[in-house]
């Protein structure tokens, strides 16, 4: 697994991050650094509370860290106008929430299709493309249900299908497999790893299970919002050799 | 633009029962206006012809209290303390009917006496007139004729029935010649009056039309009138012949001081301008009524657009996560705001004319001659009102939503 050195895509340095709710503060994110290149997998792990999700958030352009840069290809994040951020959002960046964040009394194909209504595509476009990202993650039979009628599971993949659907180079996962069986939940490692490894996506995944981990080809550490290890996956799982031994 | 649009709608149709209360609230504030401004119409129309069934050729001279200390709380005192003034005489009329431009005249007292005929016995309006009260009050008959000049003169105790009274009395008989008691004497019917219906709420076609000189002296034992209608040539000479008549009648009555008068004189046209200002302050009352329903259901579009909005802080989230602009969430709010308003809008509209019909046919039934008639300007405001409340309300908070990180809307 030797990649070539690239100029990172994802750059941060010193990221702190603190909530104030009614002169409460929550100190969350005490200074990160690391790097990311393009193409590279990688797992965030840590335990509960430690600041994986609120991280996620911010290299997703999701929320604004209280201090530290963020450099994105070499362009600093918070010189980015609103406008610039919601295109960033669009074409850069799937982001599969922990909490699945599915729009309420809506159908799964709707779901899936919101990213695309921001894009320039036709509505006949917008329909295949949603309906391939549905097919992707075995949710075909569900295309009309809506979001409140599906299981834990479902509503994790079509969060799943909702990320892929604008296909777009960096792909942030926030526990994707978290309520799933093994099976499904290989079938998601799968996808990301084929986006990964065939078709060279950027893929951040958290997740608390070592075994999901070892999918990717690296994994950091976070304890109380610090980073505590960075290393790379000595013995990497391949998905789909998985299946094969399965079947 | 289009994808916007149905996104607007498909937001719209997720929330059927908002929608609809908003709608409800938005059409029931514009109904409100266009009721009230298409009645402020018709009751003004109606007024004008209630005029016109007078004529507005005429000229009025009534009694008054004189005005002795200038102040109108002694004036007001004065009729409150029953003060009736007995200086306006037959001869009055003679004077005023001889200027050149009062082509006929006729003075008036009012009465309430018994009037029976057969078993029947009642108690009914009567009217002591001059001879030429046909000609200018326009009087048309049924039967027979009105009083003569001599039937006057010489007192005659003949009667012209109200359409009501002859109605009543006689269903459909033509009673000409019959004899009926007033006041316990016998008066000889010689005419029926044409029906007239009422003319400020006051019922013409009830009343019984006695000569004046026959009432004076034979029923009430006056020989003071309470007011002369005169009807003039030329209208255009109206003010001229006001202060004519003003000055035939202070000669009369030996008046050198104004404010001593004990008469007035009015033309039609200024009762006419009079009851325009009344109707102005009853419509400017209105308006005030409308403002304050207007606020009501401001207040309504505020609050469902607010909570709406609110509410949907986590889709504007959402939506700004997968990459929605500032600008296309606003324009979906905006488009929301504006068809919903636009659906309330119409519907307000087409509430109002209905309600609008109705007042109007109402008003046809009791016999007003009321237009069915909405003034433009009612909708231009009552729309014009929703949508900004709309669009203020359900865009601000939008507008808040959509300025957070996309994860802090989330959140809520
Ligand atoms: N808006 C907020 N206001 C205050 N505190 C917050 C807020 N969001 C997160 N936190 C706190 O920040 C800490 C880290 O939260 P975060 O969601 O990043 O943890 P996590 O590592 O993803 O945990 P988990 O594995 O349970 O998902 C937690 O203690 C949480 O209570
Ligand atoms: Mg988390």
């Amino acid at each position: 697994m030797n990649k070539k050195k690239n100029k990172p895509i994802i750059d941060i340095t010193d990221i702190k991050k603190e909530f104030v709710n009614e002169e409460v503060v929550t100190k969350v994110l005490h200074g990160i650094n690391f790097s990311i290149e393009p193409g590279e997998f990688l797992a965030i792990m840590g335990p509960s509370g430690s600041g994986k999700s609120t991280l996620m958030h911010i290299l997703g352009f999701l929320d604004t860290p209280t201090s530290g840069t963020f450099l994105f290809d070499g362009v600093d994040v918070s010189k980015l106008t609103d406008d610039q951020l919601a295109e960033m959002r669009n074409t850069q960046i799937g982001f599969v929430f922990q909490a699945f964040n599915l729009l309420p009394k809506t159908s799964v194909l709707d779901n899936v299709i919101l990213p695309l209504l921001y894009t320039q595509f036709s509505k006949k476009e917008r329909l295949e493309i949603a309906k391939q990202a549905i097919d992707a993650v075995g949710l075909t039979h569900r295309i009309n249900n809506l979001s409140n009628q599906l299981s834990g599971g479902e509503k994790q993949r079509v969060a799943i299908a909702r990320a892929l659907v604008n296909n777009p180079p960096i792909i942030f996962a926030d526990e994707p497999t978290g309520n799933l069986d093994s099976k499904s939940g290989l079938q998601i490692m799968q996808i990301l790893q084929d986006l990964n490894i065939s078709q060279n996506h950027t893929i951040i995944l958290v997740t608390h299970e070592k075994y999901t981990a070892e999918h990717a080809e690296r994994i950091i550490k976070l304890r109380d919002g610090k980073l505590v290890s960075d290393s790379p996956v000595s013995e990497r799982v391949l998905a789909n050799n998985e299946t094969e031994l399965k079947k | 633009m289009s994808k916007l649009f149905s996104i607007a709608i498909q937001s719209i149709l997720k929330q059927k029962l908002r929608a609809i209360l908003t709608i409800l609230a938005v059409s029931i504030g514009i109904a409100a206006v266009i009721m009230v401004f298409s009645a402020g119409h018709g009751l003004r129309g109606f007024i004008s012809s209630e005029i016109e069934t007078f004529g507005t050729d005429l000229l009025q001279i009534e009694i008054k209290v004189p005005n002795v200390g200038k102040t109108s709380s002694e004036n007001a005192t004065g009729i409150a303390q029953g003060v009736s003034i007995t200086t306006f005489k037959n001869e009055d009329t003679d004077a005023i009917r001889k200027h050149p431009n009062i082509s006929h005249a006729y003075g008036a007292v009012i009465a309430q006496k018994p009037v029976s005929y057969g078993d029947e016995l009642r108690k009914n309006m009567l009217m002591g007139t001059g001879f030429e009260a046909d000609i200018v009050s326009n009087f048309s008959f049924l039967y027979g004729r009105f009083y003569t000049e001599d039937e006057e003169k010489s007192l005659s105790q003949v009667v012209v029935l109200g359409y009501k009274v002859w109605k009543d009395l006689f269903i459909d008989e033509n009673p000409v010649g019959k004899k009926i008691k007033i006041d316990g004497k016998k008066f000889r019917i010689i005419g029926v009056m044409e029906e007239k219906g009422s003319a400020f709420f006051f019922d013409m076609d009830s009343i019984l039309y006695i000569p004046l000189r026959t009432i004076q002296e034979k029923l009430l034992g006056t020989d003071y009138i309470s007011y002369t209608s005169a009807k003039m040539i030329d209208v255009k000479k109206g003010k001229q012949t006001q202060e004519d008549v003003n000055i035939i009648m202070r000669e009369q009555h030996d008046i050198t001081d104004p404010n001593k008068d004990d008469f007035a004189v009015s033309t039609m046209e200024e009762a006419e301008d009079m009851l325009g200002t009344i109707i102005d302050s009853i419509t400017m009352l209105l308006i005030a009524l409308v403002g304050i329903s207007l606020l009501v259901g401001g207040v309504g579009i505020m609050n469902i657009m607010y909570v709406s909005v609110a509410e949907r802080t986590f889709e504007i989230g959402l939506r700004k996560s997968v990459g929605a602009t500032h600008k296309s969430i606003l324009s979906q709010f905006l488009i929301e705001a504006m068809l919903i308003t636009l659906a309330g809008g119409i519907v307000g509209i087409i509430l109002g004319a209905i309600l609008s019909y109705i007042v109007a046919l109402v008003a046809a039934a009791f016999n007003f001659a009321w237009e069915f008639y909405i003034p433009f300007s009612s909708i231009i405001v009552s729309v014009g009102f929703s949508v900004v409340v709309g669009l203020l309300f359900g865009l601000y908070p939008a507008r808040q939503a959509a300025k957070l990180d996309p994860i802090e809307a989330l959140r809520k």
